[in-house]
């Protein structure tokens, strides 16, 4: 029996040993595997970068949003343990505010006027991410003057102390790799005002950009550079969205043939297709709305749509008094900052002065664009401004050109963007071809995560954020793991990707 | 006895947490706790009524038996997801869940012996930080339950083969409150939806057993305990969340408890040291999902339910204990034990709701007779989970390493009349 006994405290102790070892393994440590970026070395990053960097979505820079941008889901991807963004608290900064969804049902959206705050100022250096919104290639080594991001995010401890321009921050910080997207609102300013501003002139983009990559190229870090070129204006739901929304409105309705759009240009664009234009309206077909090639509403034009036919001429069947307000009050504005009167002036013109002083406003544009006899802006039984004949119906009456890319302006934005890409394409150390990446979703008409079952489609509050430009949190994903595997064919490295569906989708709501 | 069940929910009220795999409790005596619950083939008190009712028939006068057993689980979780820096950690929020246990039986004839139990086989409790990674799946999780089993052992003495018992039990859901509470994240600013819900009916079981002792040195035991479908009931709560969501809604949530089953033998090697091996089934695979379903259409929800994906998986346990009375000190028994605990959630849909793993369980405990009728009982276990990396996990889920461990001391007493 004794036997028995010791035996049995042999067994019981060895089969608590036996269990003490394999349950006592060192818990308070984490291994984790190395992240394996192959030939190149990716401890450092910065990226440079427009609001497509920053994390800019909906109209706003917050923090909610700022913390999926694609430089700060790269990071982690990296294992970059300080990776610091110029982090916005919520609702953020917006001109006149962020997008917010008010109604589920109908996605209907208000701006959101409150501004937020910075969170986290004075870390002792410059931000990892450098992005911008609204800086165009030059801001690169100049610092932009008026642009309200600029000081809350270049800047050495505090908006106080800007850094005279983003290189100054770059070289403080000595990455081993960048991302510069840069390029984009050198067109896109031209895109969204309907080809009002201008787009920089391609020779000096060159110059500029060009100039920016060696900077960083000379760098002693001597980063990897990662370029990524400018999406095509056709893959923006912002340009994209109303006009077969506006075309499906009035396919049934025979009194309405299409719209008819005010043209205006710069000089500095005239020597692109100008001769097209030698007239002061035309006529976008019905059958046109949708082709991207042909017309493309912006997204800013929503609010003018259920103005369509409206006449100013209260005896008229189609007389609207809220409608015409909002028409006049338009033109006024227009004429403001065209610097042709000021604001308490054109607060009480008349209907036949704002039309009198547009009628010359387009006379004098014709006159110094192609000479005095060239082209005259009205044929003499359509004379002038009329806003008693039917909105954007008429020439009289036209739909203003800020909020239509006709399909010169179409294609005066592809030519540049081409050659924009060209020169995007000829620098840096790693191409990232975005515009090919966001075409490909286009043409599929969707995104399919690979990692997991999300898909998304092209349309603001899936792939685009709601002003209908900047991705949305799950794009911003999506467009990680394309940097990622563009990084690992170069580099022969295995960087892991993200699983999208695991990436909130963090849609701005008026609570 | 009406009045009494009433007065034992009040007291049960605080009880809560899960420490066996899913959210199983397996911690419904002291007594039993001190040899890990391998005690559904030797089970001497009242509180057989779970273990194995067919206990119930050897059982001599009258005996009660109560307690209270505090789990004291501490989990942390190191992330491995994008929506955080590789390796930060989060400690769950330490709380401590207090699960009492009380059984009385009574001898009705020399073989028939009937009882009643109340303790709380199911429960679970988990709070992580408002602000943590992964708010979006779990803030506060919460599942109680009370069950009360009546039931009836009886003895077949003089069989020729050696004494056969076997019992059974009616289980009844008696009390149930679920609670849980998440961020949403998929609105900006975030919002946090809640459910607070108690039983809405009572819900029914059984158990059974049976006991065969061929010599007085070794019984064998198996008990089966049937599934119960319990069905919650609350209010459903919207905070900081107006567009898309009602001011307030109704929801409901069914959970199915699992059936298990115990095949156990004891053995008595030596005078006065018995010693119990049991193996426990959990048929956890009738927890596919957690679907909870609004008495109105939700627009941001798309519909009027949610549905948790859960796909557990049946798992079991080895549990091994022993129990020495022979000691110098007269009244004095000791016990210990040692378990292994298989975890029924797949990699992939571990979340933070309940970040179980495989576990190992070690215990001790004592009971000492203060006087012919009454005696005290106290026991102490230790869990420690196994260290678990989860990646590639689904919707609800986030990759990253859980670390969990606990500390279970219990004290109660039993009385023999």
């Amino acid at each position: 029996m004794n036997y028995l006994i010791t035996h049995s405290k042999k067994l019981l102790s060895l089969v608590l040993v036996l269990a003490l070892i394999t349950s006592c393994k060192d818990y308070q440590d984490l291994d984790v595997e190395p992240v394996d970026t192959g030939d190149a070395n990716f401890s450092s990053y910065v990226a440079v970068g427009n609001s497509l960097t920053a994390g800019f979505q909906s109209n706003a820079l917050y923090e909610d949003a700022q913390k999926y941008s694609f430089p700060n889901l790269l990071a982690r991807q990296l294992q970059i343990e300080n990776f610091d963004q110029p982090l916005i608290g919520n609702p953020g900064i917006g001109d006149p505010g962020r997008i917010e969804l008010i109604n589920l049902e109908n996605n209907t959206t208000q701006f959101n006027t409150n501004q937020g705050q910075p969170i986290n100022t004075g870390i002792g250096q410059p931000y990892n991410n450098l992005g911008v919104p609204g800086i165009k290639v030059d801001a690169y080594l100049n610092a932009p003057d008026d642009n309200p991001f600029y000081p809350l995010i270049v800047n050495e401890g505090s908006p106080q102390n800007p850094l005279p321009n983003i290189h100054a921050a770059v070289q403080q910080i000595q990455p081993t790799i960048v991302s510069f997207w840069l390029g984009n609102n050198d067109i896109l300013t031209y895109v969204t005002s309907g080809g009002l501003r201008q787009f920089t002139n391609p020779s000096n983009f060159q110059t500029q950009y060009v100039s920016a990559i060696t900077q960083i190229q000379n760098l002693e870090s001597d980063p990897t550079v990662i370029t990524a070129n400018i999406p095509s204006v056709a893959s923006i739901p912002f340009a994209t969205t109303v006009g077969p929304q506006f075309q499906a409105q009035i396919q049934d309705n025979q009194q309405v043939p299409g719209l008819v759009v005010q043209k205006t240009f710069y000089q500095e664009n005239q020597q692109i297709g100008a001769s097209e234009n030698r007239e002061p309206a035309g006529l976008i077909e019905k059958g046109d709305l949708d082709n991207p090639s042909l017309a493309l509403i912006l997204l800013t034009a929503r609010d003018y749509l259920p103005y369509i036919g409206v006449s100013a001429n209260p005896q008229a069947p189609s007389y609207n008094e809220d409608a015409v307000t909002a028409i006049l009050n338009y033109w006024r504005g227009y004429i403001v900052n065209a610097g042709v009167a000021t604001e308490q002036e054109v607060a009480n013109y008349s209907q036949s002065e704002i039309e009198n002083t547009l009628t010359q406003m387009t006379i004098g544009q014709y006159q110094q664009t192609f000479g005095p006899t060239q082209a005259p802006p009205f044929d003499e039984e359509e004379c002038c401004f009329d806003f008693n004949d039917r909105f954007g119906l008429s020439a009289q009456n036209p739909f203003p050109n800020q909020f239509v890319l006709g399909e010169n302006e179409i294609s005066i934005t592809n030519t540049v963007t081409g050659i924009f890409n060209s020169v995007i394409a000829s620098q840096g150390d790693v191409q990232f071809d975005v515009n090919s990446f966001f075409d490909q979703i286009i043409q599929d008409g969707q995104y399919n995560d690979p990692n997991s079952d999300v898909i998304l489609q092209p349309t603001i509050g899936s792939l685009f954020s709601l002003d209908g430009i900047h991705p949305s949190n799950r794009a911003h994903a999506a467009l990680t793991n394309e940097l990622i595997k563009t990084l690992n064919s170069a580099t022969n490295g295995d960087i892991d990707k993200i699983n999208v569906a695991k990436i909130p989708e963090g849609i701005p709501v008026a609570n | 006895m009406r009045k009494l069940i009433a007065t034992i929910c009040l007291v049960f009220l605080c009880s809560g947490s899960a420490f066996s795999s899913g959210f199983s409790i397996y911690e419904a005596s002291v007594r039993a706790n001190g040899v890990l619950g391998a005690f559904s083939a030797y089970a001497d008190d009242a509180s057989t009524i779970f273990y194995n009712p067919a206990g119930l028939g050897g059982l001599e006068g009258i005996n009660i038996t109560g307690g209270a057993t505090i789990i004291a689980p501490r989990s942390s979780f190191r992330n491995l997801s994008p929506l955080a820096p590789t390796g930060q950690e989060t400690k769950m929020q330490k709380q401590e869940f207090s699960v009492p246990n009380f059984y009385g039986s009574y001898q009705i004839t020399d073989n028939l012996t009937a009882g009643i139990g109340v303790y709380a086989p199911f429960g679970l409790g988990t709070k992580w930080p408002e602000d943590w990674v992964k708010r979006g799946s779990a803030i506060e999780t919460s599942i109680e339950t009370i069950f009360v089993t009546p039931s009836v052992g009886y003895e077949f003495s003089d069989t020729g083969i050696g004494n056969i018992r076997i019992g059974a039990g009616l289980r009844i859901a008696a009390h149930g409150k679920v609670k849980l509470s998440r961020a949403v994240t998929s609105f900006s600013p975030e919002g946090t939806f809640a459910l607070d819900g108690d039983l809405k009916e009572p819900a029914y079981g059984f158990n059974a057993g049976v006991q065969y002792q061929p010599t007085d040195k070794v019984t064998f035991g198996f008990t089966y305990r049937s599934e119960v479908t319990t069905e919650f009931e609350g209010d459903a709560t919207f905070e900081n969340l107006s567009v898309g969501f009602p001011s307030s809604a109704q929801g409901g949530a069914q959970i199915t408890m699992p059936a298990s089953y115990v095949v156990a033998v004891n053995v008595e090697p030596i005078k006065g040291l018995r010693t119990e091996i049991d193996y426990v089934w959990w048929g956890w695979s009738s927890y596919d999902e957690l679907a909870i379903e609004f008495d109105q259409p939700i627009p941001a929800l798309g519909g009027s339910t949610i549905v948790n994906e859960r796909n557990y998986k049946d798992s079991w346990q080895l549990r091994f204990g022993a129990e020495y009375t022979e000691l110098p000190v007269e009244g004095l028994t000791l016990r210990g034990g040692i378990a292994y605990d298989e975890n029924p959630i797949r990699d992939r849909y571990v979340d933070p709701t309940l970040p179980d793993s495989d576990r190992w369980l070690f215990s001790g405990g004592l009971s000492y007779q203060v006087t012919d009728y009454l005696a005290v009982d106290a026991s102490y276990i230790f869990i420690r989970a196994k260290q678990r990396k989860v990646t590639n996990t689904h919707e609800g889920g986030i990759d990253g390493v859980y670390t969990t461990y606990a500390n279970l001391p219990g004290l109660g007493f039993t009385l023999n009349l």
